[in-house]
């Protein structure tokens, strides 16, 4: 079963798996690229770190692409074929799950050959050391709570979807109110940091994504 | 000539005394109990303005007033009766972080007077805010230097005040050290987060000497901690490459006026004949002398600051003293601690990895229970 759920989803997900493990196996190189011709290891460094949000970025849309085109072709068809199939809802979730995750990995390992390869090209300048394992863990792990972040989401009926855009509004409106009635309290900021901050649902993604540091 | 100009005076005389007669006939037509009223709320005005102003006065100078003298070992700190509990927690943590190093050293400071007082905004609007005070060190005349205003939480004071203590130290040594160290003495050995960023500054200086010394040359890695002095720095700690790089730099401050195209067009001979007469600063920077005297501090342990201060002769016999081995095995301590010093990457961590293995669990746990209880139409 997980087979046939694996080769019809990699229908569906290839194009966004080959795509960004392209782009993956790209940051690195090209974050070396920039910083080859920085005078100093700090300046080396600094143009290294300005490519860091890509990894940040890449991981979250990922993610959001296979967890959408896992769930994309059942909301289609009304969950008509998963309703047909001779499994339980929550096992065929498992499967669901299992496949969109195993797409993910190519990324996941674009992103540790494209930092070997700036480890190998023996361009780090004296004195820096290069992180490429952790950098993939952290990778690995941004990408794989981004996917089932949204595949939560996506799992949900339409009212759900309805539900979390509904309190992304609320409080995005609540924020608004504030502002108009001249209040200075930012309800964004607490909001941010207690999805960024220590612990919270995406605080993998925050801080800094060095292939390359002291 | 003395007739013409007896007629001038005579008439600007005259014009005078006709104008006064006539002024005074205007006033005196005013009765003096027309004016008594007015003269009276002008000085009632007057009087509550001075009283304000005289209470504001007070307010702000009592709290400068220094009312109480904190004494812990040979810190003597100034302070306000409201203060002299948080100024006396400060000078117990400063002593006790220093004592085991400097000992009696720190002696020297039983002639300085710190000051910690309540820091009062400008606004007159809100006198009442004093959630901030002053750390200084006064001078003979009374005069606050090194004046830093903090929140007035017991470790940023405690912090700040360690920070002014260092500063007074560091001015009370030999003016030869001073001038050779550039920087507050250390007050404690670094951390290996400390270390890899001095590795980085080092590499960084744009000199070859550093590249050099990182390498392994005690000469250079001398050089470039000033233990000895280049007689031709452009040449002894810059290498063909760092010197254009400084004509570029130059090039980019135009009220310099300076031509380079002897850098950009002749040889390395006369980029260096061109780049004689510039000035500049020393390419490393004096926290790597300063982190030298961490290690020194290291090494020597107790006391390792009381005998680099108290020890006469050279710098390589202080730094000797202080760490009981040579000057050069000092130099490839600290240069050891450069190479072997990495900073613990923040890429995973325990606490991120964790909260996000358990967002991922309760998430997918989530999908799986509402996709059995949902009615997928």
């Amino acid at each position: 079963m997980f087979r046939a759920i694996l080769i019809t989803q990699w229908k569906w997900t290839r194009t966004v798996a080959l795509l960004s493990a392209v782009v993956a196996f790209s940051i690195p190189i090209a974050a070396l690229q920039s910083a080859r011709e920085a005078v100093t290891p700090q300046e080396f460094i600094g143009r290294m770190q300005s490519w860091g949000l890509g990894y940040a970025l890449l991981a979250a849309m990922l993610g959001l692409l296979v967890a959408l085109a896992a769930w994309g072709h059942d909301h289609q068809g009304r969950h008509v074929y998963a309703l047909s199939l001779p499994v339980d809802r929550k096992r065929y979730v498992l499967l669901r799950l299992g496949a969109g995750a195993a797409f993910l990995v190519p990324g996941v390992v674009a992103v540790l050959l494209g930092s070997l390869v700036v480890l190998g090209l023996g361009a780090i300048p004296t004195g820096l050391h290069a992180f490429p394992l952790a950098l993939t863990a952290r990778f690995a792990l941004a990408t794989f709570t981004a996917y089932v972040l949204f595949f939560a989401i996506g799992s949900g009926t339409t009212r759900t979807a309805a539900y979390v855009l509904g309190v992304v509004a609320f409080v995005l409106f609540v924020q608004f109110l504030i502002s108009a009635t001249g209040g200075e309290f930012n309800l964004l900021e607490y909001v941010a940091s207690a999805l960024f901050g220590r612990g919270g649902v995406l605080s993998v993604f925050s801080g800094r994504w060095m292939l390359v540091d002291v | 000539m003395f007739k013409g100009q007896w007629r001038a005076v005579t008439a600007v005389m005259t014009v005078f005394t006709v104008t006064t007669v006539l002024a005074a006939r205007v006033a005196s037509a005013q009765s003096a109990t027309t004016l008594q009223p007015r003269v009276d709320s002008l000085v009632r005005a007057w009087q509550t303005a001075k009283a304000a102003r005289e209470a504001h006065e007070d307010s702000s100078h009592f709290a400068m007033r220094a009312t109480d003298t904190v004494i812990v070992g040979p810190l003597r700190v100034l302070t306000t009766h409201r203060r002299a509990p948080l100024a006396r927690t400060a000078a117990d943590s400063v002593v006790a972080r220093l004592t085991g190093y400097y000992a009696t050293a720190l002696d020297t400071l039983r002639s300085q007077f710190l000051v910690l007082r309540d820091e009062h905004p400008v606004d007159v609007d809100d006198p009442g805010d004093s959630s901030f005070v002053v750390v200084a060190a006064l001078s003979h005349d009374g005069v606050e230097l090194m004046r830093t205003v903090v929140v007035t939480q017991p470790d940023v004071v405690t912090s700040t005040l360690q920070n002014v203590t260092m500063a007074a130290l560091s001015k009370s040594m030999d003016p030869a050290v001073q001038g050779w160290l550039e920087s507050r003495l250390p007050s404690d050995t670094l951390s290996e987060d400390a270390w890899a960023t001095l590795r980085v500054d080092l590499l960084s200086a744009g000199t070859a000497a550093a590249r050099r010394c990182y390498a392994g040359s005690m000469a250079d890695c001398r050089l470039a901690l000033r233990l000895d002095e280049a007689r031709d720095p452009l040449v002894q700690l810059f290498d063909s490459t760092d010197r254009r790089r400084i004509a570029e730099k130059l090039r980019g401050q135009w009220w310099r006026h300076w031509n380079s195209d002897a850098c950009e067009t002749g040889s390395d001979a006369q980029c260096i004949a061109a780049l004689g007469g510039m000035e500049s600063p020393f390419p490393v920077s004096s926290i790597h002398r300063a982190a030298l005297l961490s290690a020194a501090m290291s090494v020597g342990g107790p006391g390792a600051m009381q005998r680099f201060m108290r020890s006469p002769g050279t710098l390589d016999d202080r730094l000797r003293a202080a760490s009981g081995i040579t000057a050069d095995s000092l130099v490839a301590v600290w240069r050891a601690k450069l190479h072997g010093s990495m900073q613990a990457s923040d890429l995973v961590s325990a606490t991120t990895t964790t909260a996000s293995v358990g967002w991922m669990l309760l998430l997918a746990g989530v999908a799986v229970i509402g996709a059995g209880r949902s009615r997928w139409r």
